[in-house]
């Protein structure tokens, strides 16, 4: 009676060893894994391609949410200058890993058109602008990263900065991580 | 024997005090009649952690629109559990014919024990319609320092 009992404890035990294991189990071999999704690995100690995607989402959806952009073309999509952005932090990166992120979704709402050089061609309606900063600190052996997101939409014609907005993102651990 | 009940008391009372150090729920104050006219939308659930019902649980969903005429919803989250919690959250539009727009990126939002946030997103096309929310927890670990999270994304 023993012996059976502990065969079935061992059973049920294997049985939900396996099932746990089947339910969100880290890859032991290299696989591709979402890239909007929620299994990247995350590093405190620098900017990662979601940490990207974050901030430009959050910028993209501030600035559509703040009626900045107004219609200066009746029937017409508002040209927008996509100017340089400061990168000051530690980390050396192609801004235009933040810029994209922002770019595509303006040009999604058929509303604006976007310029790149304003060497050639008509002059824009509006000009963006940025600057990404950071600030790292640590108590004990916890690392706290915060990187500053800092975006300003300026009206060509009078040359106002008519909106900004700072997207921050804030990580903190011990070491890096997989998944958010 | 109560050399046994001393020790399983201790140990009762450690488990305890650590549990609620990681336990610290928020008050919040409010207007007793907001001002504030919602346009609650009505909304379809699909339950399938129950854990995470509980640490982002969906109050109301309400829509407006954006200034340039964009579809935009705002979904409030209520953390009934008393520890802060991390949800993942990705919205997803879709138009007239239901097909899905550009995939969006997943945010995280921390919600303290007990408080409420509101998470919301503006679609980027004018051809966006309907929307759908996929929340999960937190799948975080650290490789070499114990097992992953075994709960399921939520959809």
């Amino acid at each position: 009676m023993n012996r059976l009992l502990l065969r079935l404890a061992s059973a049920t035990l294997l049985a939900s060893g396996l099932l746990l294991a089947g339910c969100g189990s880290p890859p032991n071999n290299s696989t591709y894994i979402d890239p909007n999704g929620q299994r990247m690995i995350v590093d405190v100690g620098r900017i990662d391609y979601q940490d990207f995607n974050m901030a430009a989402k959050s910028l993209v959806q501030s600035l559509l949410n703040s009626g900045a952009i107004k219609d200066k073309h009746p029937g017409q999509p508002n040209l927008v200058l996509i100017s340089n952005v400061i990168n000051d932090t530690d980390q050396q990166f192609d801004t235009d890993m933040l810029l994209s992120g922002v770019r595509i979704p303006l040009l999604q709402t058929e509303k604006i058109q976007i310029m790149t050089s304003a060497v050639a061609g008509p002059a824009p309606d509006y000009v963006i602008a940025g600057k990404i900063m950071m600030d790292k600190t640590a108590a004990a052996d916890i690392k706290q990263s915060a990187y500053f997101f800092d975006l300003a939409l300026t009206d060509a014609s009078t040359g106002l900065t008519i909106w900004e907005s700072k997207a921050p993102i804030v990580k903190q651990g011990k070491a890096s991580s997989v998944g958010l | 024997m109560k050399i046994r009940t001393l020790l399983t008391s201790g140990a009762l009372a450690a488990a305890l005090v650590l549990g609620l150090a990681g336990c610290a729920s928020v008050n919040t104050v409010e207007p007793a009649n907001p001002q504030a006219k919602p346009d609650k939308v009505a909304d379809k659930r699909v339950i399938t952690d129950n854990t995470l019902n509980e640490i982002a649980y969906v109050v109301e969903v309400d829509r407006a629109l954006s200034p340039g005429g964009l579809p935009r919803v705002q979904v409030k989250l209520q953390n009934l559990k008393a520890a802060v919690k991390n949800v993942n959250y990705r919205f997803q539009w879709f138009d007239a014919q239901g097909f899905a727009l550009d995939d969006e990126a997943t945010q995280v939002i921390s919600i303290e024990g007990g408080d409420s946030r509101d998470v919301q997103d503006t679609a980027t096309s004018p051809k966006a319609v309907d929307w759908k929310l996929t929340l999960s927890e937190s799948v975080a670990y650290t490789p070499g320092f114990g097992p992953p999270s075994t709960r399921s994304p939520v959809r």
